[in-house]
């Protein structure tokens, strides 16, 4: 068992490798095996289809630019990881900046401030408004949380992330991580309200 | 933290277990391992957060259009960011430069220019406006100055600011250094 996953370790970082030193394929492979997963990542944060493609797109066409200075090819899916965060976070500052302007720029009306704005991409009447209903209660349950709390909380559950990787994919220590989600966890587990947002977007 | 090996952890000792259960103290870890009533609670919080991650997971929508990458973003990449980037910064910052040297040597020549025309091209217009240039301040202003000025004496001068060619050590004379004075030693 060990030695498979020996195995598969090293082709990735042979691929990794590869794609690093300009191999086209060697990066579409990467593309294919990581894009969902990224992709998640930026919808979980964002909540919108059309938005979180394009940062997707925007997060592998930074990789493929930057990839030959990743030092460690073990480190590709952290990194890009990192990455993506960024990218979120670089999108959710534009949104607010935008917003702060929006009765004054007519321009601003692109990048909605309500992530509710695309709630009708969902195919299905009904199962788009219990998916909404989810996300609605996503928000709700993790406003109380910081932006580090919510990151690690997300990073923890949502895109089920060790903790080791949590660390790496934000540059911090593995106790800075723990000690986030400790008062992130008792932040939603000691909360009433939040408790029962909980149990109805877990049914 | 509970000293009685009976009483069950507190939230917590539970949400610590939730978070890392390496991190629990040995008592709370002792606890857990033998306390049913402990293990679910902390099963129970994992499971419910967990649970939210996978329901999350379920909810949001594949990638609609997979990402394609065109070709030439890697073909091109060396030549971009080691070849051009260089080579085009030096190439803007010499055309600044130019663009600096020759707008200025333009203006003092169209002001020389002028100069000449107003003054009928006389050497005597020229030695006055250098006059002007070395002591713009008139005559009267000037002797004033020539009689108050505090001068310093050379020694005075020499210990503000030391020669440095005699003394040899204010900025580092090589050849004191490494050399008569060196070998002496």
């Amino acid at each position: 068992m060990d030695q498979v996953l020996e195995e598969k370790s090293s082709s990735f970082k042979t691929i990794v490798i590869r794609a690093s030193k300009g191999d086209h394929g060697a990066f579409q492979h990467l593309v294919g095996q990581f894009q969902n997963d990224i992709f998640r990542l930026v919808f979980f944060r964002i909540h919108s289809e059309m938005d979180a493609q394009d940062i997707t797109q925007d997060v592998f066409m930074t990789a493929v630019k930057k990839i030959h200075q990743l030092q460690s090819p073990d480190q590709f899916k952290n990194w890009l990881y990192r990455i993506a965060v960024n990218k979120v976070n670089d999108y959710l500052r534009r949104k607010k900046f935008a917003a702060l302007f929006s009765p004054f720029l007519s321009s601003a009306a692109e990048v909605p401030a309500n992530p509710m704005a695309h709630e009708n991409e969902y195919p299905g009447p009904e199962a788009g408004l219990v998916k909404n209903a989810f996300w609605k209660n996503v928000r709700a349950l993790t406003a109380s949380l910081s932006l580090m709390e919510k990151e690690i909380f997300l990073l923890r559950f949502f895109d089920q992330q060790e903790i080791s990787e949590i660390a790496a994919i934000l540059g911090k220590g593995e106790s800075t991580v723990k000690t986030h989600l400790y008062r992130a966890i008792k932040k939603l587990k000691n909360n009433p309200e939040k408790a029962i947002l909980l149990e109805k977007g877990c049914l | 933290m509970n000293t009685d090996r009976k009483a069950h952890l507190t939230s917590d000792e539970i949400i610590a277990a939730v978070v890392d259960r390496g991190d629990l103290t040995a008592h709370a870890e002792s606890h857990l391992a033998v306390c049913d009533h402990c293990r679910k609670e902390a099963e129970k919080t994992r499971a419910m957060f967990a649970a939210l991650g996978e329901t999350a997971r379920q909810s949001a929508p594949l990638i609609p259009v997979p990402v394609r990458i065109p070709k030439e973003h890697q073909k091109i990449r060396l030549s971009r960011d080691w070849g051009l980037r260089p080579v085009l910064g030096v190439a803007a910052a010499f055309c600044l430069v130019v663009a600096v040297i020759g707008g200025g040597l333009f203006k003092y020549a169209g002001q020389r220019a002028n100069l000449a025309q107003t003054g009928n091209g006389t050497a005597a217009f020229f030695e006055e406006a250098d006059r002007l240039v070395e002591n713009a301040m008139p005559v009267y202003y000037q002797k004033i100055i020539e009689r108050d000025a505090f001068r310093p004496g050379d020694d005075m001068m020499d210990f503000i600011v030391p020669p440095v060619n005699e003394t040899g050590d204010f900025i580092g004379n090589p050849e004191t250094e490494n050399g008569k004075e060196m070998s002496h030693a």
